[in-house]
């Protein structure tokens, strides 16, 4: 009997607890609009068109924390989920946040394959991932090795990978620009072995970034 | 499906989808050490190709199960 009362009762509070994260979110989205003014340079209309239909794997260079709650802002909180590590993901604090918003957590220590579960889940649902391919935050700037996790999703989902540089560094009313450039043309469902064609994949998808951000 | 028929799809699955040399790959021989010399990306690519053959997921599963062809068919009979 009290299970039975218990159950609608948690499912409202899950509800209004969703709820407040997104409007304290959105409140956290309007501070970085007047703080950073974002400004989105698109590479063509493809791009922009690409972006917008969602379904795509999106991938920034990551110089902050803050890009992770940056970009879904500038991109739609609603259409972009974020993949997270395992260990800020489970932060306390912050980890309700995580939960009731769009993020995906990875665990980089170990064999994770329910991220790409999640992430599949997600593309199929219009949304747009976000991955951080360095997998840590860059301590200089310049862009460290990309792992090529985010082309076995790739390879799985046939989802096309667009490339984001975010530059400006989170300076108080200092406009940070997010380049978004055309679909990388790199076929990651072709046969062989991943850990070969893959890295090569994440190479040019490095090398695409580093272009972009010059 | 006895253990003799899951280590064929399972050597099926690493040829086709690895790329692995048909005449190397034995039952008993080590996938991620020098011979064979797979990696751990290469293990989220077994993952999938095991759980969509076999329906048997493997996540969350230690290095074990990955040694070699033997292995994964034992987890797999295991696991079906």
């Amino acid at each position: 009997m009290n299970e039975k009362i218990l159950e609608p009762v948690l499912f409202v509070g899950e509800k209004v607890f969703n709820f407040i994260s997104k409007v304290i979110f959105c409140g956290w989205c309007i501070w970085n609009h007047i703080c950073y003014m974002p400004r989105l340079i698109w590479e063509s209309k493809e791009a922009k068109n690409t972006l917008k239909n969602g379904g795509n794997i999106l991938i920034a260079n990551h110089t902050s924390h803050k890009d992770g709650s940056f970009l879904p802002h500038v991109l739609g909180i609603d259409k972009t989920a974020v993949l997270v590590t395992r260990k800020w993901y489970d932060k306390k604090g912050i980890n309700l946040f995580f939960k009731a918003l769009n993020y995906i957590p990875i665990n980089l220590e170990e064999t994770d394959t329910e991220w790409e579960e999640k992430a599949k889940a997600a593309l199929e649902k219009g949304m747009n991932v976000l991955i951080f391919p360095e997998g840590k935050l860059s301590p200089d700037g310049m862009l460290q090795e990309f792992l090529p996790g985010f082309l076995i999703l790739a390879r799985h989902t046939g989802a096309r990978v667009i490339p984001l540089a975010v530059s400006g560094g989170y300076q108080m009313l200092k406009r940070e620009t997010v380049k978004i450039g055309n679909p990388i043309d790199f076929d990651a469902s072709q046969k062989g072995r991943p850990s070969v064609i893959l890295k090569k994949g994440a190479e040019i998808c490095k090398d695409t970034i580093k272009n972009m951000m010059e | 499906m006895n253990e003799e028929q899951i280590a064929a799809k399972i050597k099926e699955l690493l040829i086709e989808n690895l790329g692995i040399d048909e005449d190397v790959l034995t039952d008993e021989i080590p996938l991620f050490e020098d011979e064979i010399g797979l990696d751990s990306i290469d293990s989220l690519e077994i993952i999938a190709a095991i759980d969509e053959t076999f329906g048997v997921s493997m996540t969350g599963v230690g290095k074990e199960p990955f040694y070699n062809v033997a292995s994964l068919t034992a987890y797999v009979a295991e696991n079906m």
